[in-house]
């Protein structure tokens, strides 16, 4: 006790020097501790999603792109598939594949058009309202409803893919009616629509005011026994309302619409193998077992993690080679406080042992700090930490 | 009794030589020692705590031979019966005035701290005046302070022996006295031989015995030089 004392009293006295000697330690520490915390994590997140989504469809390409795509709705710039080819799997009876259609963004949210069964497939709750019953109404996440303080009732607009595409993207007010629960999945951080909204979205279907019943010359162009011709004055609606949804309509066949993935929710591995199978006789199509395109990307990840602890590793020593040269200047200094500790009837290994004590103290004080702050961060990030890394 | 024999000793690499044929110091004497610089008084000081160890020769403090002592037993020696005050104070700087005062404690395991030791820092500390700035920081005391607080310090073990080397050396004239004093002072009430190395003749008068280091550096001789004061 009493050496711990005289320790803790210079330590006290010389702050400055003390916290910078345990700022170095712990910023050395806290890299390697970090990433031994988050890399788990991170791998039973990414495995999870992969385990929850098993075989992914999509057009030929990368693979990882692909599975990103279709588990995270990274953007894409594969071409697309046809509604056909998702009728098609229908048609070959498995009942839990649904299509996605992953293209557009509100408020920096992806939009996922897809159909009512992605929520009970994937097990999704609502923490209010329910799911989207009709064109033009959108279910939000839990994080898209915290961050913009959203809630059933409210609305949103979509974003035009660029800003060159005003015309050919159709600026569409969603109204939310629904807000699912928490998942720590990507799912928090989406709008979930119907696949028949993105197409509106997309400028395929649109609704506006009966033309053929109109009487203003300025909305007609020429009418005939075949049909009306509207003019570019004949504005689409930009909400879907109960009194306009009548009036919402596409243009050409719907089998030939796009769609950017298909995904196969069900766990039978017979399933899983049948399915591959269909799409095996398509050159058009790929099938991707998601876990093995995850353990790719976890390998590439630990790949980097190793790579980033060999650096930490040598920032590492370096930093204790500055310790040690901090410590070793410290004991010239206080060659005299020694002599005088001696003269009093101190024993040499008494003054070594209290540099040995200041020593370790500094040090398990940086090793336990780099443990909380580690934890912390894990702590913060830990509910999506896979976005820091898809 | 302090009795000294045959010592001889030398620091290795360096012609000086300190020899002492005979001293002797009867308890509770008031002992000055003065001498050129480099005549080996700091080294003598060093030698009766134990700090040094002669290549030949015999010390004894009283029932202690010091130089039959191992290490450890003449650093328990020496925390427990000797006091040091030094010339410039060799305070710790990171320490407040009580915990400096109570360094021996902390850093010897032969003594242990106890509630009548603390009674007895707070009252060496009134009578060397201090006792207002028992937490405040050394760095923050005056000369004069520094002084009484590193006398405090070398009394608190209640030390058959005060061994001051030049304590005055830093001092002004009004605290040099002051200082001299109080030595004296608490000399007298703890019933402690004091000896003290001073190069300040008008300090003299206050000592019982002078010695006139001169005699015992470098030059072998057979006797001391000892001098009775009036």
């Amino acid at each position: 006790m009493k050496i711990w004392a005289l320790v803790l009293a210079h330590m006290a006295f010389h702050w400055r020097r003390t916290t910078v000697l345990i700022g170095c330690l712990l910023i050395g520490c806290l890299v390697p501790l970090v990433l031994s915390q988050v890399m788990p994590e991170v791998q039973r997140q990414l495995q999870r999603r992969a385990s929850e989504t098993p075989v992914v469809f999509g057009a030929p390409g990368s693979s990882l792109e692909l599975v990103l795509h279709a588990l995270y709705f990274r953007p894409t710039q594969a071409p697309s598939l046809r509604y056909a080819d998702w009728q098609a799997f229908q048609q070959a009876g498995f009942d839990r594949c649904l299509p996605l259609h992953i293209r557009f963004r509100t408020n920096d949210y992806p939009i996922i058009g897809t159909h009512l069964e992605y929520f009970d497939y994937r097990g999704r709750a609502f923490l209010a309202g329910e799911a989207f019953g009709r064109l033009g109404d959108c279910v939000i996440g839990s994080e898209v409803a915290r961050q913009l303080g959203l809630g059933v009732g409210d609305s949103m607009i979509s974003s035009p893919r660029s800003f060159l595409s005003i015309a050919a993207d159709y600026p569409l007010q969603m109204k939310i009616v629904g807000v699912l629960q928490p998942t720590s999945s990507p799912d928090d951080q989406a709008v979930f629509v119907d696949l028949k909204t993105t197409w509106v979205i997309e400028n395929l279907g649109h609704g506006h005011e009966d033309v053929a019943a109109s009487n203003d010359p300025n909305l007609v162009l020429d009418r005939s026994q075949q049909g009306t011709v509207a003019s570019a004055a004949v504005l689409p609606y930009t909400v879907v309302t109960e009194d306009n949804l009548v009036s919402f309509h596409f243009h050409g066949d719907m089998a030939d619409f796009p769609i950017t993935a298909m995904i196969l929710l069900d766990n039978q591995q017979r399933s899983q193998d049948l399915a591959a199978g269909l799409a095996q006789k398509r050159t058009d199509l790929q099938t991707v077992f998601a876990g093995d395109s995850i353990r790719e990307l976890l390998n590439i990840l630990f790949q980097v993690q190793n790579l980033i602890v060999a650096v930490s590793v040598f920032v590492g020593v370096a930093t204790l080679m500055l310790f040690g040269l901090v410590i070793g200047l410290s004991v010239q200094i206080r060659q005299q406080e020694m002599e005088t500790l001696f003269k009093l009837g101190a024993s040499r290994g008494f003054t070594l042992t209290m540099y040995g004590w200041e020593v370790l103290m500094i040090a398990a004080v940086a090793v336990a700090s780099a443990a909380l702050v580690s934890r912390l961060i894990a702590w913060l990030i830990s509910e999506d930490m896979y976005r820091w890394f898809v | 009794m302090i009795r000294i024999r045959d010592l001889q000793f030398g620091y290795p690499a360096t012609p000086f030589r300190l020899q002492i044929p005979s001293w002797e110091v009867p308890d509770a004497a008031r002992v000055a020692i003065v001498g050129p610089s480099g005549s080996g008084k700091t080294t003598l000081l060093h030698l009766l705590a134990g700090i040094l160890v002669p290549q030949q020769g015999q010390i004894e403090m009283g029932a202690f031979n010091v130089t039959r002592m191992n290490d450890a037993s003449r650093r328990d020696f020496r925390a427990s019966q000797i006091g040091l005050v030094f010339q410039r104070f060799e305070l710790i700087d990171y320490l407040n005035v009580a915990s400096n005062i109570l360094l021996p404690y902390t850093i010897n395991r032969a003594l242990q701290i106890d509630a009548s030791v603390r009674k007895r820092m707070q009252e060496l500390a009134h009578r060397a005046g201090i006792s207002h700035l028992l937490r405040r920081p050394v760095q923050r005391l005056s000369q004069g302070e520094q002084q009484r607080v590193a006398i405090c310090r070398a009394l608190i073990t209640q030390p058959q022996w005060l061994l001051a080397d030049e304590p005055t050396g830093n001092l002004d004239p009004q605290n040099k006295r002051l200082i001299v004093d109080l030595l004296h002072q608490q000399a007298e009430v703890s019933q402690a031989t004091l000896i003290m190395v001073t190069h300040d003749v008008s300090l003299m008068a206050d000592f019982s015995l002078t010695v006139d280091f001169q005699s015992w550096c470098a030059a072998p001789r057979d006797a001391s030089r000892q001098e009775a004061i009036p």
